[in-house]
């Protein structure tokens, strides 16, 4: 429940933007080079190096060498850690509506 | 809070008006009875809350396995009997979260029921997230299915 984490916030804060969701959208379909994840968006390839920091940092992309080409593929970790916070919240305010809604239903009765 | 930009969001319809709703949410005597209904294991131990746009609320609970916690946080928007927006996060310095929030609504759906929507932000600035959202709790899902 209680989940202490900068890293959760930079994950969240990652997600934060279209640009960055669309490049990770993208890369559900499998692996990609800058080049490629550049190509669909109307920015440049520095701009989208600096998106994919962000991204990395975030637990949310891991960055290969193939020579001197960088691959980009999506990272397990941050994102199972950002939909384990949803999944932990969704479940407590579930139940504090299960708790209200037999709470007034018992005052009713 | 524009578009599909929430963390969490969960509802209920429940058979009662929203000014009941709102009190029950909002008057600490309410809120001690129902929060620790049987069912889930969290138990409310105690509460306090000052009911004003910057006021405060303290609400200590006790989770499933019997630890003790205090949930904090600033009420931003109070729309008695409509809507309620709050800051969270936890007193253990340990435990912080960071700025988090929730809003409440409470909707009339006729027929004396009520709509509860409780949405959860991770994040704050997602106000100015744009009107152009995608879902993300979405993509979270496609993303999280995709690294198994």
């Amino acid at each position: 429940m209680v989940t202490s984490s900068r890293r959760l916030d930079r994950t969240f804060g990652a997600l934060a933007d279209e640009t960055r969701r669309a490049i990770l959208a993208r890369l559900v379909h499998g692996d990609a080079t800058v080049g490629e994840l550049a190509r669909p968006f109307h920015v440049s390839r520095p701009a989208i190096s600096k998106h994919l920091r962000v991204l990395e940092r975030a637990g949310l992309v891991q960055r290969g060498r193939e020579g001197r080409i960088s691959r980009c593929a999506l990272d397990a970790g941050g994102m199972r850690e950002a939909a384990e916070w949803v999944d932990r919240y969704r479940a407590f305010w579930e139940g504090r509506l299960d708790a209200l809604s037999r709470y007034i239903e018992r005052r009713q009765s | 809070m524009t578009g599909a930009v929430h963390a969490v969001r969960v509802s209920r319809i429940i058979r009662a008006d929203a000014d009941t709703l709102f009190r029950a949410w909002t008057d600490p005597r309410e809120l001690v009875h129902w929060w620790r209904q049987e069912g889930d294991g969290w138990a409310f131990a105690s509460a306090s809350i000052d009911l004003r746009v910057g006021g405060g609320y303290r609400l200590g609970m006790t989770d499933p396995d019997g630890k003790t916690h205090v949930a904090i946080g600033v009420y931003r928007e109070v729309q008695r009997p409509m809507r309620l927006v709050f800051t969270w996060d936890w007193e253990d310095p340990a435990n912080r979260v960071g700025d988090t929030l929730v809003t409440v609504e409470f909707k009339n759906v006729g027929d004396s029921r009520t709509e509860v929507v409780v949405t959860h932000q991770r994040f704050t600035e997602a106000a100015r997230m744009g009107r152009h959202e995608q879902g993300w709790t979405e993509l979270l899902r496609l993303l999280e299915r995709a690294v198994g």
